[in-house]
């Protein structure tokens, strides 16, 4: 018995010891991976954001690009994704739009603030900008190009600290502002956001009602002046509504309350007028 | 009874893992009773919190950690624990000298360098050297350059009201 | 006709002299030529520059800047240098002209972990002079008659001089850079020179029949050391040192001279004594051959990602170079680059050639010209993101529009005499340029 039991001891072991050590590859090789991943969809999003950046001029206060960066690092601090960091820049433009870049490069318009009212409801748009960034809605959509061209690129950009951006990407990231400026989201991709925003703003303690009613009150002013240029990409405003109170309904959370935080805000949207 | 208990003993070392490890990845993770953002809430998980992943309820994961146990929603879940931030903007003294070598030409393609030539026939969008002409790089680098600490974001959430 | 006379005879006798203190003056001046397309376009003020392969030249701690990996070919440039030495036959100018075509640049770096690593292949000077002159009316007084003279010269020079070699260059700080050049310097100088003077006298036809053949190799090791110091990201100050080491100088010449007066018997003189044929072959190993070494201090101030202005001060320290005594030399260059699109930049630069020669003391006779140019360069590109094509060019001259901002140029034209002759010179190139980055 005793010469059986140390068999099986040693068994025991072996296996034990075998497996952990395969696992322990595997962490580090999962921790690689993920990091080249993260760094393909850095770049990805710097490039896209150069294409937004050539569209619309960056309105520059440093004081209000500190507070929107405040506010939508807050949120993201509870949206998982830890190892972005989420930069946050205002459009000059009167137009109401926000866009998303893949990495975290994140936009919104100054029209879009003068249309708020609390910060909740900036929160909620920040919040929405980060579900797509965070599901990766426009890699999945128009996936990077595959073969050397990628692994050639991170070579490079992590050893020259250069830009070589080969004729694949360029057609990648071209596509992806394309999306972005004239087909839009899948509607998939837009209900998803809307979801992934309302779970980040309950996580982080705003007001889930904020992203509804701004957007309730985007669709009066849009019928009110029909020449004002909203985001004419994104699936029609009572669709989004509806589906957002599905989701509300099904997750017994229309009743959870939270913050709206007017006060501070409502001195950041007077001092960018 | 003897062999049983080492069976049994190989079998629970070898299992967890197979089962999932992941950690937590936002600054605190609420744990709920039931896979909805009404139920009640069972307990808060700090960042990279060890978590195993037991199983899966379309975007929430039942999960048992150190204390509790729960449901979370799989977005705020890793299988990588979270290790700090990944950045390709290299070194900041070093990256603003190189930049300042770059010359305007850097974002020009080639083909919208040969736009420069040819006019876009469709949709009215406006050619794209222009758009390259527009861009200045600065702005990135000043989206880039704002800084702020975990510690300077959780000021600001709590002075909202928003942390409890 | 004196002076074409005395010309004429002088150089029946002295035919080597005349060849030696040079009627090419391409050793006179150290600018003749510049490297890479951008550089050239702004004068050649290059060492805080210095971002491209052809930095590896200007100053090889630049090269750490090299966005990517870079590669540029200057294949076809095109140079053309004419020496215009005023009222030496007659009232009339004597005149040069060199022109050739020839790949002046290539070059890559690539990077290596934190390590920037280049080679490039530059031509410094390529010459070819091919120069024929005939003159049939002329007359020699030979025992108080005047004979019909007929005069035939054939001179060929070629001359090559060539830097090849790997660079390194890395980031000590973030903002102070070093970087190596490691040139293998070789230089081809050609010189073949006949000349046949036929005349009657007597009823006879007589000719004097001179030929020279010399050909000169050195090898050298020519490093560049090279620092740049970017205080911020506006400014950037460079500083490269490049001394020459003689390998090798080797020169072999065959000389030979027959005057009217000699006949078939090698060993005939003259009243005095001496062979009146000459035939001479030399092998020479020259020892104690040197080249200076060239210092070169820039700045350049980068104002915005669409415009640079840039100097630099070169200076060529020492006293000989190869076998020609020369002078410290000090030159400047200012430059200046704009993107009027983001796709074309132009550059304008000017610069000082001053010439490595003393200046002509009147009173001495066989010295070496001296004449001093100025230069304007531009260039103009079409560029993108990976790629860019660049023409570029520069003119220098000693005079413009009848004033001579650095001087008159002066040179001895006749060996032994110490009149000075007033000389005017014009160097120009082309040259086109591709570059990518990958």
């Amino acid at each position: 018995m005793r010469t059986k039991q140390k068999y099986l001891a040693s068994i025991f072991f072996v296996t034990f010891a075998i497996l952990s050590c395969t696992v322990g590859d595997n962490v580090r090789k999962r921790e690689t991976e993920q990091h080249q991943q993260v760094t393909q969809e850095l770049l990805y999003g710097r490039l896209l954001s150069k294409e937004i950046l050539s569209r619309y001029k960056v309105y520059n206060n440093p004081e209000a690009s500190v507070y929107i960066n405040k506010v939508g690092r807050g949120v993201a601090l509870f949206a998982g994704r830890s190892e972005l960091t989420y930069y946050f820049a205002i459009l000059d433009s009167e137009t109401i739009n926000a866009f998303a870049a893949p990495g975290g490069y994140i936009f919104i318009t100054k029209g879009s603030i003068m249309a708020m009212e609390n910060e909740a409801e900036l929160a909620a748009v920040l919040a929405h900008e980060i579900g797509h960034v965070n599901n990766r809605h426009i890699m999945r959509q128009i996936p990077l190009p595959k073969g050397n061209n990628i692994a050639d690129t991170i070579a490079s950009i992590l050893v020259a600290q250069g830009t070589v951006v080969s004729a694949a990407m360029n057609e990648t990231v071209k596509k992806a502002s394309t999306l972005l400026f004239e087909n839009g989201y899948r509607i998939q991709d837009e209900y998803e956001a809307d979801q992934s925003a309302i779970s980040y703003l309950i996580e982080t303690g705003y007001d889930h009602r904020a992203l509804i009613q701004f957007m309730s009150r985007i669709e009066s002013i849009k019928k009110a002046d029909a020449k004002l240029q909203v985001y004419h990409t994104h699936p029609p405003t009572l669709d989004r509504i509806n589906m957002i109170n599905s989701f509300l309904k099904e997750q017994n959370s229309a009743s959870i309350t939270g913050k709206l935080v007017t006060e501070r805000f409502q001195k950041f949207k007077t001092s960018i007028h | 009874m003897k062999i049983r208990l080492l069976s049994f003993l190989i079998f629970f070392s070898v299992m967890p893992l197979f089962a999932q490890t992941a950690y937590t990845t936002s600054l605190k993770t609420v744990i709920y009773s039931e896979p909805s953002l009404g139920s009640e809430k069972v307990a808060q998980l700090t960042q990279g919190t060890a978590i195993t992943i037991n199983k899966t309820h379309g975007k929430w994961v039942y999960i048992s950690s150190a204390s509790k146990n729960g449901w979370i929603q799989k977005a705020f879940t890793s299988t990588v624990k979270p290790k700090g931030k990944v950045s390709i903007l290299g070194n900041a003294n070093r990256t603003s000298r190189m930049k300042a070598r770059e010359r305007a030409s850097s974002d020009v393609t080639a083909a919208s360098a040969r736009g420069f030539m040819q006019t876009e026939n469709s949709k009215g969008r406006s050619r794209p050297n222009q758009e390259a002409l527009k861009f200045d790089p600065a702005d990135i680098d000043k989206m880039e350059s704002v800084t702020l600490s975990e510690d300077e974001l959780i000021t600001f959430l709590r002075q909202g009201g928003l942390l409890d | 006709m004196k002076k074409l006379y005395t010309f004429l005879l002088l150089s029946i006798f002295a035919a080597t002299d005349i060849l030696a203190s040079g009627l090419s003056t391409c050793d006179f001046n150290y600018i003749n030529d510049l490297v890479g397309g951008r550089a050239t376009g702004m004068g050649g003020a290059y060492t805080a520059i210095s971002d491209d392969p052809s930095g590896a030249f200007y100053n090889p701690a630049g090269l750490v800047y090299a966005i990517d990996n870079q590669i540029s070919l200057s294949v076809n440039s095109y140079k053309n240098r004419k020496s215009v030495y005023k009222s030496v036959i007659g009232s009339n100018d004597y005149e040069q002209e060199v022109s050739s075509f020839y790949p002046s640049f290539f070059g890559v770096t690539q990077s290596f972990g934190q390590v920037k690593i280049g080679f490039t292949f530059a031509t410094l000077n390529n010459e070819i002079l091919d120069q024929d002159s005939y003159f049939d009316d002329l007359t020699l007084p030979i025992d108080g008659t005047d004979a019909p003279t007929t005069y035939n010269m054939n001179y060929n020079i070629t001359e090559n001089t060539i830097l090849a070699g790997p660079s390194v260059a890395l980031f000590a700080t973030d903002n102070l850079s070093f970087g190596l050049t490691l040139y293998i310097m070789k230089k081809a100088k050609q010189e073949i020179a006949l000349q046949m003077i036929t005349y009657e006298y007597n009823g006879a036809k007589r000719y004097s029949q001179d030929s020279t053949y010399i050909t000169e190799d050195v090898w050298a090791i020519k490093p560049v050391l090279g620092t740049q110091y970017m205080p911020n990201k506006y400014i950037a100050l460079g500083l490269s040192i490049s001394p020459g080491f003689v390998l090798s100088h080797t020169k072999d010449t065959q000389l030979f001279r027959k005057p009217y007066a000699g006949g078939n018997d090698m060993n005939q003189t003259n009243p005095d004594g001496d062979p009146l044929i000459t035939f001479k072959t030399a092998d020479n190993d020259i020892d104690d051959s040197k080249i200076p070494t060239l210092v070169r201090l820039g700045a350049a101030y980068y104002p915005s990602n669409k415009l640079i202005f840039t100097t630099d001060i070169i200076a060529h320290i020492g006293s000989q170079n190869l076998q020609n005594d020369v002078e410290n030399t000090f030159n400047i260059a200012l430059g200046t680059e704009y993107y009027l699109t983001a796709s074309f930049p132009i550059r304008f630069g000017i610069f000082t050639n001053f010439a490595n020669t003393p200046n002509i003391d009147k009173s001495k006779a066989n010295q070496e010209a001296h004449t001093n140019l100025l230069g304007l360069s531009s260039s103009l590109s079409w560029q993108t993101r990976n790629s860019s094509i660049t023409l570029s060019g520069f003119y220098q001259a000693s005079e413009f529009f009848g004033i001579s901002p650095l001087g008159e140029g002066e040179a001895q034209v006749y060996a032994g005499s110490t009149t000075v002759q007033e000389m005017q010179m014009t160097l120009y190139s082309v040259s086109l340029t591709g570059s990518a980055r990958y």
